[in-house]
């Protein structure tokens, strides 16, 4: 079958809007408002051998991670039935954490698999030691139950041991069953889709420009990273510490452009720590497939195809290849945001015309709870300024885009007042184009609680580019009720708060580009 | 009886008597807009006094948004949330962008306030009203008249908010309270809408006033039509601005679900192509559906209006080839200037309506009622530039821009009626715009929507709109913290305080009919759905909300408390009885005439070209062929059948022989 150009554009819609559809249909039925209004989650289809097809823009860190679930369910129980649903979240199997749940569902048209539908939903609360699973863990087992690759329906029918297991560990049940309900109607949505498509133009032409994108989406990729001048780049920065007491934690990349193929050699990086900030190596993948998706010029499909040029080099038992048994909570969210950081800082030198100053960062993480609720969110930031134009004030940055909760909405539901929710003035660094502000977040306990903080770049600094200075580091503490003492907290930090005190979290700025003018 | 709607490039006016419909159209005057409805009015009567009613629907206030030229503007909120309009939501519109770019807030004046109410309406800290003074002072230093006052839990506790409003309006401000807008949670949202409500209200307001100078003493017959299809009086569309957007397009909704009730259809999916954009909107029972979360490029606007989804593509939509060797169209239009290839204003690239000159669904001598020359050399050459990159024919290249273009719009209105719950199968597609005709068929067969009707009057859609609606009022009230306290009593007593509130508006002896529906949501999820209710009682409400969650997602949870979120009422007045005309057939040349054109696989084939009354007479006939009007012209693919009603609706049937 040859490629039509004109089939080629009507499969891309179809593709796309198949896993946009999914991930309309999960916010919609989902329970928790960490998937409702905050959108953390991720759908996507992938052909039956578990290529990524077609992935619906919903959070970067994603990116990598959702194919690597998909490789390790197929891996470890084979190819899917009709009726069967995989779920996993290990961290050390394609997972990024444990709260990140993947539901895999294979699809299947006359008797025959022709793909799957997955997606990935940010569950508030699945275990371990801390209300909201952010917690300051030195092992995985803390940080809540870890699901390798396993049935969760079998052919049609619920596998009712591995369910209970799952609701048995966590905190508020019923909602992650809501969600994960959710997330199979989500995966049914793209099945229906995908059986459409089918439909209209047989199988055999929906699996031929399924691989045709691939090839299409590498073709943007290449023009990427052809503009690339040749050479290779080395850049290194920090990650403030490991939770657990010892840092600065190294992170260090070489680029290496050569042609239309690019390598990117992480292996001299940090060996894995103690604390809880190691990556997964999905986790770490998707962050760099994320900045060479920022150097497209169109917008393109994001599947396996655009990944194909981007050579990846990691040391397992590294920070970024963590190994079983490492605590990883905070890879995600924190490590992978300083993985761009590096990967910008080199490419950088390569592209100065392109490439802006780094953001704030850190997602800082805030988990609260107590018996019967748990809250969890991240607080945004300011985002590098770069060659023409300034930073952003107060924005998801990078590898999230979450959606905040509405202080109106937070405290119909849960004993906490938002005090507090503004830009952190003269944050972003300075420079001929300033970097945008971070945000300062303020908010006060009604009961008691306890909570959790996982933030970084709270001693280190956003870079600054081309002679702009860096974006401020942030600041983390508690102002008490009794005395109104103010008690500072680590970057990452566990406390207890009583009726009154008020957790202040302020976020970085992002890093200013070209001198500032006197 | 007159419905009067300002376009961006024509303003068009429906005059009916109850039998007779007449139809105006004047080139719009932008700066002016009034000019060009006294001009129009002017034609129908020649004394204000003869107007009995006028509805009138403006893009004045959308204009004013798009263009960001609505009043400088002030937001007071509670302190520690001056930042508001700037965080919005936290979130980024691009992911994968290396600069972000943020939609520009209505305004960057915002002041906190000390105070605070917390969830439950509680006063937890007092308003200090001499920060407020301080405020008003800079406020008026800096030259600021219009401010928005959006405080934290306002739709639960309005006190404070009122206090500052009195302040403010004692200083000569002009004041938007959020909790007069719309009494429900959501800071960022409210806040919005309160700040676009504030910005456009001088605007709003000096417009009317200059169209009731100029059409001079009917200012008591004079309603302007608002975005979910009511109608507010002059004196109040100033203090309900906001509302005023997307005017235009939900007077083409009522017109649309006015013509498909006459032909029997009360499930629809409104098409509207345009040169660059097209709308869609779906109309259940009857009644076009509506939502609180309309985003108006980029800023929130919460409060109900019809639910329409604007796609970027249109008959000015632009087809190229990408770096990865697809063929793509849109979103990039050539806009009214240059305008597609075959308009001939140094246009060069092609677009969806040069492929439809090529394939001869568009007759050159016949465009726009021959009002426009169209030129297809140049349409040829721009698509044939395009064809030369694919390695395809000419024909082959125009069918590709066509298909492509098609796939777009069926896509996006699948995303729309999904996202509701609904399998657009079971709709009729409505199709208007001067583009809509030449594609509906094909979107709807790739739908699997069986049936399209084109209305009569499609190009003044939205005046005969307002001509036919009945007058609507809407007021809400957020519940859902009273918790245990709201059980069936409250509940009557809040929705009796609602529907007083749309009393203000219908008066008791005018209202037609008064709806009461509720949003509603299971304990722990965010968003709700929004039912209709008979008996405003628990039992009901969770009957009605359990059916629609079944039938929006498939499976309803068991054992989940249920939560009622807001709870509206709509009152609908009493609307005008209008009967469309009988097309008059007397005059039709007794041969159809021949045209060639590609229906499909690149081959030329005979077609005849019908008007509306000669379809009448001579249906139902079937496709290929066309159907032309002077606004615009339909073209029916093979094997789908299409008929005329006597009011001039075109009906087409898809796989009959």
């Amino acid at each position: 079958m040859t490629i039509d150009p004109i089939h080629l554009s009507l499969f891309r819609n179809l593709f796309e809007a198949a896993a946009e559809e999914m991930g309309i249909t999960l916010q919609r039925v989902a329970f928790s408002a960490n998937i409702k209004e905050r959108r953390d989650f991720s759908c996507a289809l992938f052909s039956p051998v578990g290529e990524l097809l077609a992935q619906a823009a919903h959070i970067p860190v994603h990116l990598g991670s959702m194919p690597a679930s998909v490789a390790a369910v197929l891996a470890h129980l084979g190819s899917l039935a009709n009726g069967d649903v995989a779920i996993v979240n290990d961290p050390f199997m394609g997972g990024t954490h444990l709260p990140d749940i993947t539901i895999v569902s294979p699809i299947f048209y006359d008797g025959a698999l022709v793909g799957y539908a997955a997606n990935r939903a940010h569950h508030a609360d699945v275990g371990g030691i801390s209300p909201g699973s952010m917690t300051l863990s030195r092992h995985i087992d803390e940080e809540g139950i870890r699901i390798e690759p396993t049935l969760l329906n079998r052919q049609g029918v619920r596998n009712m041991e591995a369910l209970e297991r799952l609701l048995a560990a966590v905190r508020t049940p019923d909602e992650r069953l809501g969600d994960l309900e959710a997330q199979l109607a989500a995966n049914h949505v793209g099945a229906v889709a995908l059986r459409r498509m089918i439909e209209r133009h047989s199988a055999e032409t929906v699996a031929h420009y399924g691989r045709a994108l691939l090839d299409y989406s590498e073709q943007f990729m290449a023009r990427a990273i052809a503009a690339i001048p040749q050479g290779g780049y080395a850049f290194e920065d920090v990650m403030d510490d490991d939770g657990a007491g010892s840092g600065p934690v190294p992170i260090r990349v070489v680029i290496r452009a050569q042609g239309d193929r690019v390598e990117v050699d992480l292996r001299t990086s940090a060996d894995q720590v103690a604390g809880c900030i190691n990556c997964p190596e999905a986790v770490m993948r998707s962050a760099v497939y994320y900045c060479f998706a920022c150097l497209m010029e169109d917008e393109v499909p994001l599947n396996a195809g655009a990944f194909r040029r981007i050579d990846v080099l990691t040391r397992p038992g590294s920070l970024l290849h963590a190994l079983y048994p490492a605590a990883v909570v905070a890879g995600n969210t924190e490590t992978s945001q300083r993985v761009v950081d590096v990967v910008f800082g080199a490419l950088a030198q390569a592209l100065p015309e392109l490439i802006p100053a780094a953001s704030c960062g850190t997602m800082s993480s805030v988990a609260l709870g107590w018996t019967g609720w748990t809250y969890y969110e991240t607080v945004g930031g300011g985002s590098g300024a770069g060659p023409g134009f300034d930073g952003a004030s107060a924005v998801q940055c990078h590898m999230t885009n979450t959606l905040n909760t509405p202080a109106e909405a937070l405290e119909m539901q849960y004993p906490l007042r938002v005090r507090r929710f503004e830009r952190a003035l003269a944050t972003g660094g300075r420079g001929a184009n300033v970097g945008g502000d971070g945000i300062v977040r303020e908010i006060e306990a009604l009961e008691v609680c306890e909570g959790t903080v996982l933030s970084d770049r709270r001693t280190s600094r956003p870079y600054g580019l081309a002679g702009g200075e860096a974006g401020a580091s942030g600041v983390n503490d508690v102002v008490r009720a009794a005395g109104g003492t103010i008690e500072p907290l680590a970057g990452k930090a566990r406390f207890q708060l009583q009726p009154g005190d008020v957790l202040r979290i302020r976020s970085a700025g992002g890093g200013g580009w070209g001198r500032p003018a006197h | 009886m007159i419905g009067v709607d300002v376009g961006g490039t024509f303003t068009d006016l429906v005059a009916s008597d109850g039998e007779t419909l007449r139809v105006v159209k004047v080139p719009s005057t932008p700066g002016e807009f009034e000019r060009g409805v006294i001009e129009a009015v002017r034609r129908v009567t020649d004394a204000a006094s003869a107007i009995t009613h006028m509805v009138h629907g403006s893009t004045v206030a959308t204009n004013a948004l798009l263009q960001r030229a609505g009043a400088r503007v002030a937001l007071i909120t509670t302190e520690g949330f001056s930042d508001l309009l700037l965080i919005g939501r936290q979130n980024r519109p691009h992911l994968y962008a290396l600069r972000v770019e943020r939609v520009t807030p209505i305004t960057d004046i915002c002041f906190g306030v000390p105070e605070r109410i917390d969830a439950m309406g509680r006063v937890v800290k007092a308003l200090d009203e001499g920060a407020v003074t301080r405020v008003i002072d800079q406020m008026v230093a800096k030259g600021i008249r219009d401010v928005a006052v959006c405080l934290l839990v306002s739709f639960v506790n309005p006190e404070h908010e009122r206090r500052v409003g009195e302040m403010c309006r004692r200083a000569g401000l002009t004041v938007s309270l959020s909790s007069e807008l719309m009494a429900e949670f959501r800071e960022y949202e409210r806040a919005s809408t309160t700040a676009i409500n504030a910005s456009l209200r001088p605007v709003v307001e000096s417009y009317m006033q200059r169209l009731e100078a100029g059409l001079g003493g009917c200012e008591s017959n004079l309603r302007v039509m608002h975005g979910a299809g009511g109608t507010l009086a002059p004196a109040e569309a100033g203090a309900h601005a906001a509302r005023l957007v997307l005017s235009g397009p939900a007077g083409g909704i009522l017109g649309a679900a006015f013509v498909a009730r006459a032909a029997g259809f009360d499930d629809v999916i409104t098409y509207d192509m345009g040169g660059t954009s097209t709308d869609v909107a779906t109309i259940i029972g009857g009644a076009p559906q509506w939502t609180t979360s309309t985003t108006i490029d980029g800023l929130p606007i919460a409060l109900p209006m019809f639910d329409i989804l604007t796609v970027g593509a249109g008959g000015g939509s632009v087809a190229y080839v990408d770096a990865g060797g697809a063929l793509r169209v849109g979103p990039r239009s050539a806009g009214a200037m240059p305008g597609p290839a075959c308009y001939g204003r140094g246009g060069t690239e092609a677009t969806v309506t040069d492929a439809n000159v090529i394939l001869g669904r568009i007759l050159p001598d016949q465009f726009l009622g021959g009002a426009m020359e169209i030129r297809r050399d140049l349409a040829e050459r721009a698509v044939a530039e395009l064809s030369k990159q694919l390695g395809k024919s000419l024909l082959e290249t125009a069918l590709g821009i066509i298909t492509v273009a098609e796939a777009n719009m069926a896509g996006a209105i699948r995303a729309v009626t999904s996202r509701r719950g609904h399998d657009p199968r079971q709709f009729t597609l409505v199709s208007f715009g001067g583009a809509g005709g030449l594609h509906a068929c094909a979107i709807a067969a790739s739908l699997d929507i069986r049936r399209v009707l084109i209305p009569p009057y499609a190009g003044v859609l939205s005046a005969l709109g307002m001509v036919v609606a009945p007058p609507v009022a809407e007021a809400s009230k957020t519940v859902v913290q009273l918790g245990a306290e709201l059980d069936d009593a409250r509940l009557a007593a809040e929705y009796g305080q609602v529907s007083g509130r749309t009393m203000e508006v219908i008066p008791y002896e005018r209202t037609a009919a008064v709806e009461a529906w509720a949003d509603v949501r299971f304990r722990g999820q965010s968003h709700e759905l929004t039912v209709r209710v008979g008996r405003p009682s628990w039992e009901e409400i969770e009957a009605k909300f359990v059916a629609a969650y079944e039938a929006t997602y498939g499976r309803v949870p068991v054992g989940r408390a249920v939560e009622i979120v807001t709870v509206r009422v709509r009152r609908i007045g009493r609307g005008a009885e209008i009967r469309l005309p009988v097309l008059d057939i007397s005059s039709e040349p007794a041969e159809a005439r021949e045209t060639l054109l590609i229906a499909t696989e690149s081959r030329e084939t005979s077609a005849r070209v019908f008007s509306r009354a000669a379809l009448l007479r001579d249906g139902p006939v079937f496709g290929p062929l066309l159907v032309i009007d002077p606004e615009a012209t339909a073209y029916v693919p093979p094997n789908w059948r299409v008929e005329a009603r006597e009011d001039g609706a075109v009906i087409l049937t898809a796989g009959e022989p």
